[in-house]
């Protein structure tokens, strides 16, 4: 991976496992260049989002505003000029203001639904990692049938069914993307439960509810930001699309799929519309795939995955 | 506590790990269980500080700790028994949660058992188990072994336990950091008056620390009794052959230890 | 073994029931489509009748029921849109979707798989981390700007790609290459990933000390080792590969059963989707139960458990 490759120690997880006396130490070296990585990816995510979320107080002329005069005017590389550096669309709107914009929803939509994700997957993960016994049985059986869903057969139904809006769109990326955390978190929290110090925890009387909660669960802290970060990509990929096929978002809402939508139809005279907002997302997505692996590789070098 | 012909078994397993076991401790004694691994002590150890149902084992047989007949206790039963059996296991750093410092989970302690807690200060407690109260911030991962297992038996001495059940609380550490640890449970039981059951495979320290010992062998004793008679003049065959092939009796540690009892 | 067939047979069909059960549920539980299908301007009549058509207002066991009945004798009523047999619909588009499927696959295989290998044995130097970083690229990227960036690059201004279908396999070629960035860029991460542990196990270093040849040691051993992984993740790939065919289908207009799942949904035609959801579900598990035999065929291990 292009993340240094420094050894770095885990730090939370440095149970001193071997006998003897030493104090568990930390290699203080490895483990700061694990947090160079992982401010360097975050950084120009942080700022692509500011600079989309400030996008009012900025000089960029309204996103909405229609010039049927000016339609389709190339970006500035391109033969444009500086008027609108990224060109115009169909409808003579700029396509920087529209990009900028277009990235709140992006974001948003992002973010919230790996939430919506995360959030439930964790918690049955939890419950089934911990319980054991039949409700594990039930549950790992409901993640595997979840987990024969592709996402388009999930989303289909309730589309049809419900029209598009974007709360069925976070519906949709819940509904995809709580099984493959609940598998992760559940493998997670069976292996924190049989560590000893929650049997210690059981001899002086703690109850299953308040191992779960205040112990497994923060033990499994690290993964479930790692798990949250690329959910983020993925949850970006899918309202692109959604939005792209017209099930996602819509006008006059944007979104960097749905403005990418838009240009569908005008490759040839106007491909920057679809070209720019398409670069912009695979750019997000990559440094959201990066900065996980980067934290994955910062708390938990074992489970690298390349 | 008394055992008296139990039996215990794994699930999953068809044969007893532990049977026919019978076993006793009185107040105010250190009793040991000596054998190699898999000979069943450390479920023994397990079943009488009544947590045979989170390790998956169920018992079969008269088992009475602190009055209260384990073999037929439900949950509740067995939840009001935490407090006064308390259990040291063997890797300090292991048996703490890597995310809560000392003082925290003393807190955590505190809140579970409230008013049986309330006997000593956080500070009090750590200077009981001779260790500075500046540790009290720190986390595990920031303690040295010896500092891990006396946080553990700190945690295990603030519940005001009637039984202590140390199981094999010093083989991870160096020597020199075993003698403290057993200077302080003799002390737990001389000032406290708190029986401990000592689970070891070490001879050299069972011989230092136990009035009597039962030996054990594939889930079975084979051998019990005053410890000095036990381990000078062994009945047992397989006693025997533990004695001979024990390390330690007269190596450079074992001064140190023998000091400890002095 | 045929115990263990049986069972995973068995495993198979209890995650369909599962996932049927799921999907029945979530089309239900979205409410009264009825709205969604005429739009704002029907008659309550309108309504009415719509609901009387799709029996939804039977009562709810009575709908699974009559659910499982047409999952299981395929006969699924007509298409809204269409009028015909919605069985038959999805029948005549599936192949199209099959050969896509198919083409991208071998793609993602017989390019990733070497990049895998390649990256692995050259591990940690630049052209390894070049390569991790263009594979992680590929994942990034979405599937359907893929499709049209290379629409805008042959089709538009080379000319390579004929509009709708020519019954040639030319119009499968790009939709092919699209859809298989996404699989070839984990398969390569992949295998590049296993082989690289594998070649640090002594036993490659024993080979070459016995003076076998770099390549063979890379290709018999090394490789054999390597493939499970691969196997495995080809079968979960699968789900990836059904959407991404969707969106492709969309983009390049390929007639398959994904443009036709799409249309569907455009055209809010509520039985075709219900067929269609069946469908996929049903080859979703087929595919993971022969998936999992293909596994104990290889791995000899795996038959005992």
């Amino acid at each position: 991976m292009s993340t240094p490759t420094a050894a770095t120690e885990p730090v939370v997880d440095r149970l001193a496992t071997e006998p003897g006396d030493g104090l568990a130490t930390t290699t203080g070296a490895g483990v700061a260049a694990g947090s160079r990585a992982v401010l360097w990816l975050a950084l120009p995510l942080a700022i692509t989002a500011a600079l989309c979320f400030l996008a009012p107080l900025l000089p960029l002329p309204d996103p909405n505003e229609q010039n049927l005069r000016n339609t389709l005017q190339p970006p500035v590389f391109a033969g444009g000029d500086w008027s609108h550096p990224l060109g115009t669309d169909k409808l003579g709107r700029d396509m920087l203001a529209r990009l900028l914009h277009g990235g709140q929803l992006t974001f948003i939509i992002g973010v919230a639904g790996a939430l919506v994700a995360v959030v439930p997957g964790a918690l049955i993960g939890l419950a089934a990692g911990f319980a054991r016994g039949k409700v594990d049985a039930v549950v790992s059986q409901l993640i595997s049938a979840q987990l024969a869903l592709p996402f388009v057969l999930i989303a289909l139904p309730i589309i049809i069914a419900r029209g598009q809006s974007i709360w069925v769109l976070l519906l949709v990326l819940g509904l995809t993307g709580w099984a493959p955390v609940a598998r992760v978190v559940r493998a997670e929290a069976m292996s924190v439960r049989e560590r000893q110090f929650i049997l210690g925890l059981r001899a002086v009387g703690a109850s299953g509810a308040r191992i779960m909660f205040r112990h497994v669960l923060p033990n499994l802290a690290a993964v479930l930001v790692v798990l949250g970060t690329l959910q983020v990509g993925t949850a970006i990929l899918i309202e692109s699309a959604l939005s792209f096929l017209g099930m996602g978002v819509v006008e006059p809402d944007m979104s960097w799929g749905s403005i990418l939508a838009s240009g569908q139809d005008i490759l040839k005279q106007g491909w920057w519309v679809s070209t720019i907002p398409g670069i912009a997302i695979t750019a997000v997505v990559l440094l959201v795939n990066l900065l996980g692996d980067a934290l994955l590789v910062r708390y938990d070098p074992r489970k690298r995955q390349y | 506590m008394r055992a008296v012909d139990v039996a215990i078994r794994h699930d999953g397993h068809d044969a007893p790990t532990v049977k026919g076991v019978s076993l006793e401790v009185g107040s105010g004694e250190i009793v040991g269980i000596v054998g190699e691994s898999g000979s069943g002590k450390t479920t023994l150890a397990m079943a009488v500080a009544g947590l045979s149902p989170y390790t998956g084992a169920a018992v079969d047989g008269a088992l009475e700790v602190v009055g209260c007949d384990l073999a037929s206790a439900d949950r509740r039963a067995l939840k009001a028994l935490r407090a006064d059996v308390q259990v040291v296991f063997q890797n300090p750093h292991a048996s703490l949660d890597p995310r809560q410092s000392v003082r925290a989970g003393f807190r955590e302690l505190r809140t579970l058992q409230r008013e049986r807690t309330s006997w000593i200060s956080d500070e009090e407690l750590m200077e009981r188990v001779k260790l500075s109260p500046d540790l009290l911030d720190r986390y595990p991962h920031q303690l040295s072994g010896g500092q891990a297992q006396r946080v553990c038996i700190a945690r295990a001495l603030l519940m005001r336990p009637r039984l202590l059940i140390a199981d094999e609380p010093t083989s991870g550490l160096d020597v020199s950091v075993q003698a403290r640890v057993l200077e302080l449970l003799l002390d737990v039981r001389d000032r406290d008056g708190i029986a401990i059951l000592f689970i070891s495979h070490d001879l050299a320290v069972v011989r230092l620390l136990c009035d009597r010992v039962y030996v054990m062998r594939f889930g079975e004793v084979v051998e019990s009794g005053p410890t000095t008679r036990v381990l000078t003049e062994p009945q047992d065959p397989y006693t025997k052959a533990l004695i001979e092939a024990s390390p330690g009796r007269h190596g450079p540690g074992a001064d140190r230890l023998r000091a400890v009892k002095a | 073994m045929i115990v263990f067939i049986a069972r995973k047979v068995g495993g198979a069909l209890v995650t369909f029931a599962v996932a049927i059960t799921l999907a029945f549920l979530l089309s239900r539980m979205s409410g009264d489509p009825t709205a969604n299908i005429l739009g704002p301007f029907a008659t309550p009549d309108q309504f009415e009748s719509l609901r009387e058509r799709l029996g939804l207002n039977d009562p709810l066991p009575v709908q699974f029921l009559d659910y499982l009945k047409s999952a299981f004798t395929a006969d699924f009523g007509e298409s809204l849109q269409y009028g015909q047999s919605n069985t038959q619909l999805i029948l005549e588009r599936l192949p199209n979707t099959i050969v896509l499927i198919v083409l991208a696959m071998a793609i993602a295989i017989g390019i990733g798989v070497p990049l895998g290998v390649v990256a692995a044995t050259k591990e940690g130097s630049a052209w390894d981390r070049l390569a991790s970083t263009v594979a992680l690229l590929g994942q990034s990227m979405p599937v359907f700007w893929l499709g049209l960036m290379l629409i805008l690059v042959f089709a538009v201004n080379l000319g390579l790609l004929p509009a709708g279908q020519d019954g040639s396999l030319k119009h499968v070629i790009l939709p092919a290459v699209t859809l298989s960035m996404y699989p070839l860029a984990q398969i390569a991460r992949l295998t590049r990933a296993t082989m690289a542990e594998v070649l640090r196990e002594p036993y490659i270093d024993a080979a070459r000390a016995r003076g076998l040849r770099s390549r063979r040691i890379i290709g018999v051993h090394a490789l054999r080792n390597a493939s499970m992984p691969v196997v495995t993740i080809t079968a979960l790939q699968a789900g990836l590969l059904l959407s991404g065919a969707v969106a492709v289908e969309y983009v390049f207009n390929y007639s398959g059963f994904g443009l036709l799942a799409i249309q569907a949904v455009e055209f809010r035609d509520y039985t075709l989707v219900q067929a269609v959801v069946a469908f996929g579900v049903l080859a979703f598990i087929l595919l993971n139960l022969a998936v999992d035999l293909l596994y104990a065929v290889i791995d000899p291990r795996i038959r005992r458990a």
